[in-house]
């Protein structure tokens, strides 16, 4: 494994001055017995993953969950567990507990209830308003909980660990690459009518009074709609030639149909939960859509190299398959894959830290969680920036848009990053 | 007006999609009086049918017909299994019943066939007829055309053939049909069985592109159900009528209602073809085309 | 309604123990003879027992089961007793949580104001909904009701101010003053956790409910609403106000499944417009037939065996071979399993047992009471 050397060292210990001026922040302990809490026994450290593996999410919940059982994995084999600084022998292997949540706020409730006094932290709470329906419980639990989801929302919450630039960075980014380009759209917007495509709103309202662009029609849909020649004919009628689409796979596939029948091709600009890989086909059974899309669809999604081959990619991304083809053969390249190997990076991260700080209870993983400052990903993300206030959290808010390539392991090629001082001026902390 | 013609077309057609669903409602009702919950099922299993026989590299058109017959089977096989059981418990039970296997079935489908999103593979695809500025989905077109097709084929069946004339003579009184020698429980087989094969032809309309085929296809056909309370559930003719009538209040109020009346929220269409439906309801308690029943003691 | 006694009531000691029916008065009784003092004694016991025994995980399933259990001994007051089926039921608890978020979270009400407005909310929004049920008989009511789940459902997500809209809204714990009946240990300085707060604050509650269904069904109003449920017309014929006592059905039964979801937002701490869709709607009447039409226990029993079921189930399915339980796993996920035997729960209690489990109790007591001499 030539990998190794390189990505030994996961965590940027940045605990110099600016760690002891946090007033709340124990400082580290290097010495003495490691302090264990709920879900350590012995040298195992419990974890939960509270996703959908039922219902149409489960399309997400699945892969993003594999990106936690390859990247753990890899942690117990290859690194021996978590703790880089103890000997082998006395590090910690990390144990998955998966519960299937269906994407019901009450069935994620009961599934917490069912887990929370066995793991130290849950890796993965799938979805805005499920999360949103155990955040009492989990400030009252003191568990630190790994939001799969890119509500700006998190960034306020001592407990919850964002994965990334919310939607509206994704936007903002997305405009600013317009602006440079020297495009001044006539934009449209096509949103779930939900907690998500609310930010889709807020994204695309702040980045055109920002950027001076006009927005001639909005349009919103529910998840069970099957019709979209109305949202999409609103959008055509307005002369919008720049749509935004806060969507899910399902629909935006539908909404390219709709647009295909009206002989409609704007710029189609999707957040990162409007693509999946699987819209494009089978190689056997290619979408009929697949010339259009190649035609008028970007997709936004974190800043980082993803999936790209090997000659554009990065250290992270190469470990990743590498990784991949070892612990998980049968799943195929994935976004949310990705995604959710990243979020478990992040998570090891904190674990290694607590470790680093002889700390495993509630307490000293949320102690850790805020003393951490940023997470090498490899390039595979640009970086995960951690910490103790709302502002420390937001860090990162760069983004890559990617046009459609069938030839591309998830059918997406870079067409460039943005890190745009627009989405960082945002005031996510409110 | 180019606005609403194209708005108009859409809403037919998909008012033909509702309609095809809808007539598997009304066959049933018709016969058995009873209102089959698991149409919308019987319809999801009958897309994933044509699906799973479009794979094996069969012809589609093999495919449907293949699927059609199936899916008759199954209806018949319910019905014989099932449904028969209950013949004189309160039609409440046995509506009960019908959301049961809804729920039964729509578990198998999710099993045999997970929750991706799926291509059906109709050979038309995505190809469109374009008419000056009016652009149409083949798909839509044949659409209409089936349900159109569908309809005269009913009107002809419960005019003309013994079976359908059977059939209506059991809906006005099974005492009386039987009296008379109609098979009333040959009869009710029958209507589940036509229930079943018009729900695979109903599924590969309501997924064909740009319409993938996955298990949330089955609550999606539910949308249906007021085009069949609308038109009266024992008129086949109704049926059509309210398929279009709501397809086409969906389709304009999507397209209108947020410029002319925003203060109804946003997705008032769902909504408003349940109100279409109440309204409706209230005003003729039997439907549009619906028959009025006498009520004794 | 009364039957002819049995040839053991005799025997004055069994009499006592067993309850046996020899007067009218017996047939009203709630409770009958000694085994019903020592039931209730031990229902008293198993109580104060439960939170110390079992941990929270099963102790919030019971919570849900009793919260779900109010709002079905609710739908079976309308449709077991009063024959008027309801498709409806998700909308009012949905409006009950909403009310409780509203008048809880916004108004900061303490409990004993937004549980009663809950429901005379939902009573209120019943009475409205009442008259379709006279013009309306059967299936066309269910469909109106269907009707209704799907209009109630976009109103929680329109109404933004009060709903929160597609986000949901918080939904505060019970209190009144300093007193959080969800977390009595903070608040008694008791060593209680949540859930064990939860379940003792919440049994009561299903306890009153329950004692106020009986009182309705074996009165005046339980006996209006059974004769239009057997045979409407006759009803009318002997002097039945049939108008009324089905409006009012559709009242109290509103009643009860706004308070149960006021009680459950309370509960969650966080609704969203999607938790009160068809899908809970066809559970309670699930619950009802499954526990037993026209029987309040029926409606307790029916609530608690499908909310435990899939936890059985999930329980038992280690051992089960084509259930798997990661993201890895091939075969089907528990939630497919446990909703396939749902449906098919469904499909056989109507064919095979219609009385549902009340139906197999009574039939199982029946048997012991006159052991040795089955009939």
């Amino acid at each position: 494994m030539r990998a190794r050397p390189f990505i030994a060292v996961l965590i940027v210990a940045l605990l110099t001055a600016a760690g002891c001026r946090l007033g709340d922040t124990t400082p580290p302990a290097t010495q003495g017995p490691i302090k264990t809490g709920i879900g350590i026994e012995g040298l195992t450290i419990k974890v939960a993953e509270l996703t959908p593996l039922t219902g149409s999410v489960a399309l997400i919940g699945k892969p993003l969950t594999r990106g936690h059982e390859v990247y753990f994995q890899y942690v117990n084999d290859v690194l021996g567990g978590v703790g880089k600084n103890l000997p082998k022998e006395q590090r910690y292997k990390v144990e998955l507990v998966t519960l299937d949540t269906q994407y019901l706020p009450d069935i994620h409730v009961q599934q917490y209830n069912a887990v929370k006094e066995k793991v130290a932290v849950i890796a993965q709470s799938l979805g805005t308003p499920q999360t949103k329906a155990i955040l009492q419980q989990i400030r009252d639990d003191k568990i630190v909980t790994g939001a799969a989801s890119l509500s700006a929302d998190w960034f306020k919450e001592k407990y919850v660990v964002a994965n990334g630039a919310p939607y509206i960075a994704q936007v903002a980014n997305a405009m600013q690459y317009l602006k440079d380009k020297g495009v001044t759209p006539k934009l449209g917007l096509i949103y779930q009518d939900d907690d998500y495509g609310a930010e889709g709103v807020a994204g695309i309202d702040y980045a055109a009074k920002a950027l001076g662009f006009s927005i001639v029609a909005r349009a919103s849909y529910k998840p069970t709609d099957t019709e979209f020649t109305a949202q999409v004919n609103t959008m055509k009628q307005a002369g919008a030639d720049h749509v935004v689409l806060t969507t899910t796979p399902t629909p935006t596939g539908r909404i390219l149909g709709a647009a295909a029948a009206l002989q409609y091709a704007p710029r189609w600009i999707g957040n990162s939960p409007a693509w999946i890989g699987a819209l494009v086909g089978t190689k056997d059974k290619p979408s009929p859509l697949v010339p259009y899309m190649q035609q008028t669809l970007w997709v936004v999604t974190d800043q980082g190299c993803g999936w790209a081959d090997v000659g554009y990619g990065c250290e992270g991304s190469k470990l990743m398959q590498d990784n991949l083809a070892k612990y998980a053969k049968d799943q195929p390249p994935d976004y949310y894959f990705s995604f959710g190997y990243v979020q478990a990076m992040g998570i090891h991260a904190i674990l290694e830290k607590a470790v680093e700080m002889r700390d495993l209870s509630r307490e000293g993983i949320a102690n850790a969680f805020a003393n951490l400052k940023s997470v090498d990903t490899g390039g595979l993300r640009k970086a995960l920036a951690y910490g103790a206030t709302c502002q420390e959290k937001v860090g990162v808010t760069g983004s890559t848009i990617w046009k459609i390539d069938t030839t591309q392991p998830i059918a997406l090629a870079s067409l460039g990053e943005v890190d745009s001082k627009l989405a960082k001026d945002y005031k996510y902390c409110g | 007006m180019t606005d609403f013609l194209q708005l108009a077309i859409q809403g037919v057609a998909l008012g033909a999609i509702y309609a095809l669903i809808a007539l598997g409602f009304v066959i049933v009702y018709k016969a058995t009086q009873v209102i089959n919950f698991a149409q919308g099922e019987l319809v999801l299993l009958g897309a994933y049918l044509v699906y799973a026989f479009n794979q094996t590299a069969l012809p589609f058109a093999v495919s449907v017909a293949l699927a059609v017959v199936v899916m008759a089977g199954l209806g018949w096989a319910i019905e014989r299994t099932i449904l028969r059981r209950m013949v004189g418990k309160p039609v409440f039970a046995v509506v009960m019943i019908t959301i049961g296997l809804a729920i039964v079935i729509r578990q198998v489908v999710a099993a045999a066939w997970g929750f991706e999103d799926l291509l059906l593979g109709e050979p038309w695809a995505a190809s469109r007829i374009q008419v000056g500025e009016l652009g149409v989905n083949v798909t839509s077109l044949v659409t209409i055309a089936s349900a159109g097709l569908l309809l005269a084929l009913f009107f002809v069946f419960f005019r003309f053939t013994r079976a359908g004339i059977g059939m209506r003579a059991t809906a006005i009184d099974q005492e009386a049909a039987l009296a008379v020698g109609i098979p009333v429980r040959g009869v009710f087989a029958q209507a589940w069985m036509i229930a079943g094969g018009i729900a695979a032809i109903a599924g590969v309309f309501l997924v064909a592109f740009p319409a993938t085929l996955h298990p949330g296809v089955g609550f999606t056909a539910l949308r249906a159900f007021p085009a069949a309370i609308v038109g009266g559930l024992d008129s086949v003719g109704g049926a059509v009528v309210g398929g279009i009538l709501v397809g086409l209040v969906e389709v304009l109020v999507q397209g209108y209602q947020p410029q002319v009346a925003p203060w109804l929220g946003n997705n008032f269409h769902v909504a408003a073809a349940y109100l279409l439906m109440i309204v409706v309801l209230v005003v003729r308690p039997y439907g549009l085309f619906g028959t009025r029943v006498v009520e004794r003691v | 309604m009364s039957r002819a006694p049995s040839p053991l009531a005799s025997i004055p000691m069994l009499r006592r123990i067993d309850g046996l029916r020899t007067t009218y008065a017996d047939e009203l009784a709630l409770i009958r003879g000694v085994g019903g003092w020592a039931g209730l004694i031990g229902l008293a016991a198993l109580y104060v027992a439960t939170p110390l025994v079992i941990d929270d995980f099963w102790l919030s399933v019971m919570s849900f089961t009793a919260i779900a259990a109010i709002a079905a001994i609710g739908l079976n007051l309308l449709t077991g007793f009063t024959g008027q089926v309801s498709l409806g039921h998700a909308f009012f608890l949905g409006l009950g949580a909403y009310t409780a978020g509203y008048l809880g979270g916004e108004l900061k009400l303490p409990v004993l104001v937004w549980l009663p407005a809950a429901g005379v909310l939902g009573a209120l929004v019943g009475l409205l909904i009442g008259p379709f049920a006279l013009r309306l008989r059967g299936l066309y009511l269910a469909i109106v009701t269907l009707g209704l789940v799907f209009v109630g459902e976009h109103i929680f997500l329109n109404l933004r101010q009060i709903t929160g809209g597609p986000q949901g809204r918080a939904v505060p714990s019970p209190t009144i003053g300093g007193l959080n009946f969800a977390d009595l240990g903070t608040s008694l300085g008791l060593p209680l956790t949540r859930e064990q707060s939860f379940f003792l604050f919440v049994v009561p509650l299903l306890a009153l409910a329950a004692l106020a269904a009986k009182n309705i069904v074996r009165s005046r109003p339980g006996r209006a609403f059974q004769a239009i449920r057997d045979r409407e017309i006759a009803a009318a014929i002997i002097g039945v106000d049939r108008a009324r006592y089905k409006v009012a059905a559709f009242a109290v039964s509103s009643f009860y499944a706004a308070a149960a979801g006021a009680l459950y937002g309370s509960y969650l701490r966080h609704i969203t417009p999607g938790q009160f869709d068809l899908g809970p709607s066809i559970q309670y009447v699930a619950m009802i037939i499954v526990g037993g039409i026209g029987t309040v226990y029926g409606s307790i029993a029916g609530a608690f065996f499908l909310v435990l079921i899939p936890r059985v189930v999930e329980a038992l399915s280690p051992a089960i071979p084509f259930v798997s339980h990661s993201a890895t796993g091939s075969g089907v996920t528990l939630v497919v399993l446990n909703q396939l035997i749902f449906g098919a729960l469904i499909v056989l209690f109507l064919v095979f047992e219609p009385l549902g489990l009340s139906g197999i109790w009574s039939r199982l007591r029946t048997y012991v009471k006159t052991w040795p001499f089955s009939y």
